[in-house]
């Protein structure tokens, strides 16, 4: 029955996590995939005068690229981890891709919105994430994965202390300070 | 900088135990656990102030990041703007926008000609050695001159920004003309055939197109077939250690091992591994897309990518329910998993389906009235049904609660909620009886509601026969539900006016009262349509629902921009509208449900705790009920409830007093009324034909029998075989 079936991602993800470079590359559409049809989404809603709620469709793309479910639960962790790395480094990859394809042309006949100048700020202030959280991991690789967890595997605070088997106060407690920090590197104006 | 982990640790416990003071005495405690450290001091004070910004932006960590991606990539993903020019291209609408980029519609102002532009997305084009061999792919494809494949003008960048200028072809993608109706065989067969002509030709000059896809298949309105981005799968492709060599002296006739996966469903499965792909992928997305013209669907589909692509490595598909075993032999070849065992080229695909597409011809001259019954205008012929409505036929069975773990999602679940998700102006579900058409209906009304949006549901089986005997009397009774669900302050009989027709009173109402006093999208569900076809006013109702929509096209700032209609209905509701130009059912978004596949049976199976035992008696249990979804639960239900064997409910499956009874009974009973529709039936279960395509259709509606045609109508499922042959015959 279907649940016994070999879900491809997990295999994939197992492959990169194992070096394969051609893994990342066949994972990466996937998610470029599911961000076309969220971004999709904001722009009917945009275009109509909504604001969309979000956390649903957030959470059913989460869900089509990682079927949880399908995972051997003493798998699931390890799992979790990678997906979250995986993420991590996609959408940074994608960031870094963008980023550059605006300063190659300096000059575009375009002139941007504010929208479109707040999302040039997202994509630096992500490559700059990725800096600081390579950072943080060195001197504190739990805390850099409590934030890969959360901040790009989507879970929540329960998910996260489950997959790492802490309590869900030292989650709490951890991600307050990493987050802290990060802001620091990445905003303060001193 | 990088951490010192000592002085880490130490600041991390001291930032959890500010975390317990009053703000007030923390400057106190600073001084005290902090004394002579000063740079310690700095450190925990300047953190403990970026935690009080960082909780309070709120726009830091505070998403998931492929929530903020995806706001990034909307924001970006509007690169032009219509007015704008790009070179010497003037832009126009945006076309449409899909995993490749954006279409817009252009202007080519030098020389004055309408062409589509193509951007590629900066994710894709980082790498010039990877955007060279997708140059070399497309230009030779487009030099071959082919009808059936777009021209290209040129592939250039400006500014950074990669875009291709082609033809500008007046029609629509085959994606969207699968979703308007069921292909007749005739056409799917034509259409089939000139994609295959393009792959031929494509193929004889040794290029791959590797993302055949009804996307990427634009159909014109004379028939004519375009086959769109050869070679674009170039750029979404991996790069390959081996084959970072120096390019050749015909590197377009290069073909890296390792393939990338873009939309799962069309996928071969040696792309799906990522092993070096040749001509015959194409042959098995083509297989895929023929396949899904021909039954409605695609062969190979999961709730997830990952089961999406499990199906395509491992599962055969479903045969095809109307297809000649010629036909069926045709696909089953393109869709072969190992591609030795498929067709060994393009070329000869082209030729069977050629030979099959002129036997077909011949045989509809010959025989006229078979092959294009399913798609002739039946109402012109037939009066319309006032009596033994289908809906008499059904047993009360009611929704699939909202948190129920027994629901079973099917692709045309994902459908209906992005349909509603887009706001839609008309989204219509049909199915047979007891198909699951309010559960979804529930389910996408639910998801509008959490998004901000208004939501209204009628079912028009509520109505009294009173509200039904006119057009006023219906429209007021709607305004009514509407008003009470909505808690409007208004009388709906206060507004009406009768110097005004019906429709427009009503019409003004849903203005009026109804969406100017909203704020926000308006979601309005209506279950049980097949009420309104026997009524006499029922296409002044469609009629209405309809100009609505048309109205919404015509005027991007007008109120009906923020309606949806959500409309279920049974099988086969046109043939009860007199005039098809007033049917709201040929417009919108066109949603069919069907019966559960064996997948979805062994699925519940699983959540009921797998009463059946193994694959066997899924299949043998499918076979009993078919993919009947009320029958399936209830069956399963009672095996679960009184824990019985498959053997064990077989024995009492047709019993008055079996899990079954109430509504096998409840069928007869209905049959039992209607002579004419009991012989129809008694025929049937001795192997005849169904006289007229009227009785199949009302008794398909009924979802009493199956069948693509009247000649071909047979019993929906074996329990209801066995029990009417009891009852009948």
């Amino acid at each position: 029955m279907q649940n016994d079936s070999p879900p491809q991602i997990t295999q994939l993800l197992r492959a990169w996590h194992d070096g394969d470079q051609a893994a990342l590359a066949q994972l990466t559409p996937l998610v470029y995939g599911e961000l076309q049809r969220l971004a999709h989404g904001y722009l009917r809603g945009e275009r109509a005068g909504h604001t969309l709620q979000t956390t649903a469709l957030i959470n059913e793309a989460y869900l089509r690229l990682f079927d949880w479910q399908h995972v051997e639960w003493q798998d699931r962790a390890h799992f979790i981890a990678i997906a979250a790395q995986m993420m991590r480094r996609v959408l940074v990859d994608f960031a870094r891709a963008r980023h550059y394809a605006k300063r190659g042309g300096q000059a575009r006949q375009v002139e941007f919105d504010g929208a479109v100048i707040a999302a040039q700020q997202r994509d630096t202030e992500l490559l700059a994430l990725d800096d600081a959280l390579q950072l943080l991991g060195e001197g504190d690789p739990r805390k850099c994965r409590i934030v890969e967890l959360r901040y790009f595997g989507g879970l929540s605070v329960d998910e996260t202390a489950e997959a790492l088997q802490l309590s869900r106060r030292t989650v709490l407690r951890e991600w307050k300070l990493a987050r802290a920090w990060l802001y620091r590197e990445l905003r303060a104006k001193d | 900088m990088k951490l010192d982990r000592e002085r880490w640790q130490r600041l991390d416990e001291l930032f959890e135990q500010a975390q317990e003071l009053d703000p007030a005495a923390r400057a106190a405690w600073l001084n005290e656990v902090c004394a002579g450290d000063e740079a310690l001091r700095r450190e925990l004070e300047s953190l403990l102030n970026a935690d009080v910004q960082a909780e309070r932006a709120s726009d830091f960590l505070s998403e998931p990041a492929l929530e903020a991606a995806a706001k990034t990539m909307a924001a970006q993903s509007a690169a032009l703007r219509t007015g704008q020019t790009l070179s010497h291209y003037r832009i126009g609408a945006l076309l449409g926008r899909g995993g490749m980029g954006e279409v817009y519609r252009a202007e080519d102002e030098r020389l004055g000609r309408a062409l589509a532009l193509k951007l590629l997305p900066p994710e894709f084009t980082q790498d010039d050695e990877r955007v060279q061999r997708f140059k070399q792919e497309a230009r030779a494809a487009s030099a071959l001159n082919h009808p059936n494949i777009i021209t290209i003008f040129e592939i250039d960048q400006i500014d950074g920004l990669h875009f291709i200028a082609t033809e500008f072809i007046d029609g629509i993608t085959l994606r969207q003309r699968l979703s308007e109706a069921r292909l007749p065989l005739t056409e799917a067969l034509d259409l089939a055939a000139q994609i295959a002509s393009a792959l031929a030709a494509a193929h004889a000059a040794g290029i791959i197109h590797r993302d055949i896809k009804p996307e990427n298949v634009m159909v014109r309105p004379d028939g004519l077939v375009k086959v769109l981005d050869f070679g674009l799968a170039k750029l979404t492709e991996p790069q390959n250690p081996q084959s970072a060599s120096p390019a050749g002296p015909n590197p377009q006739f290069h073909t890296d091992p390792g393939k990338v996966l873009g939309t799962p469903r069309y996928m071969s499965p040696e792309q799906i591994r990522g092993v070096e792909v040749d001509a015959r992928s194409d042959l098995f997305s083509f297989g895929v897309v023929l396949y899904e013209m021909l039954a409605g669907r695609a062969p190979f589909e999961g709730a997830s990518i990952a089961e999406t692509i499990a199906a395509i490595l491992e599962r055969e598909p479903l045969p095809l329910a109307n297809a000649s075993d010629e036909l069926q032999q045709l696909v089953e070849r393109a869709l072969a998993k190992d591609r030795d065992a498929r067709w060994p080229s393009s070329r000869e695909l082209l030729a069977e389906l050629k030979r099959l597409k002129l036997e077909l011809d011949f045989a509809a001259r010959h025989k006229p009235n078979t092959e294009e019954q399913s798609t002739l205008p039946l109402a012109a012929v037939l009066p319309p049904v006032q009596h033994s409505h289908p809906a008499e036929l059904e047993p009360v069975g009611g929704a699939v609660p909202l948190a129920s773990r027994f629901y079973i999602v099917r692709p045309t679940d994902e459908e209906f909620r992005a349909a509603i998700a887009r706001q839609d102006s008309i989204v219509l579900l049909k199915g047979a009886r007891q198909v699951g058409k309010t559960s979804l209906l529930a389910r996408g009304l639910q998801q509008a509601r959490s998004a901000g949006a208004k939501v209204v549901l009628t079912d028009l089986q509520k109505l009294s026969a009173d509200e039904l005997v006119s057009a006023e009397a219906f429209y007021l009774a709607l305004a009514d539900l509407i008003a009470d669900q909505l808690d409007l302050d208004v009388v709906p009989e206060d507004v009406w006016n009768a110097r005004r027709g019906p429709s427009i009173n009503f019409e003004r109402f849903i203005r009026r009262e109804v969406l100017s006093k909203i704020s926000g999208h308006l979601v309005w569900g209506l279950d049980e349509v097949d009420r309104l076809f026997a009524c006499s006013f029922g296409s002044e109702v469609f009629g209405l629902f309809r100009s609505w929509h048309n109205e919404r096209s015509l005027d991007p700032d007008g109120p009906w921009q923020r309606l949806t209609l959500a409309i279920a209905y049974a099988t086969e509701a046109h043939l009860f509208i007199s005039d098809m130009n007033q049917s709201p059912f040929n417009v919108g978004t066109r949603l069919a449900l069907e019966d559960f596949s064996f997948e979805q049976v062994a699925e519940l199976n699983t959540r009921y705790g797998a009463p059946l035992r193994d694959n066997a008696e899924v299949a043998r249990y499918s076979r009993l009920v078919s993919g009947h979804p009320y029958l399936v639960r209830c069956g399963l239900q009672e095996m679960v409830n009184h824990h019985r064997t498959l053997a064990e409910l077989e024995t009492i499956a047709d019993h008055d007093d079996g899990p079954f009874g109430d509504h096998l009974r409840r069928i007869a009973a209905s049959l039992e009324q209607d002579a004419e529709l009991s012989a129809v039936v008694r025929g049937v279960l001795q192997g005849k034909p169904c006289p007229s395509p009227e009785s199949f259709y009302r008794l398909r509606s009924a979802g009493l029998i199956a069948g693509d045609a009247a000649r071909e109508a047979r019993l929906r499922c074996q329990l209801y075989a066995t029990y009417l042959e009891k009852r009948l015959l």
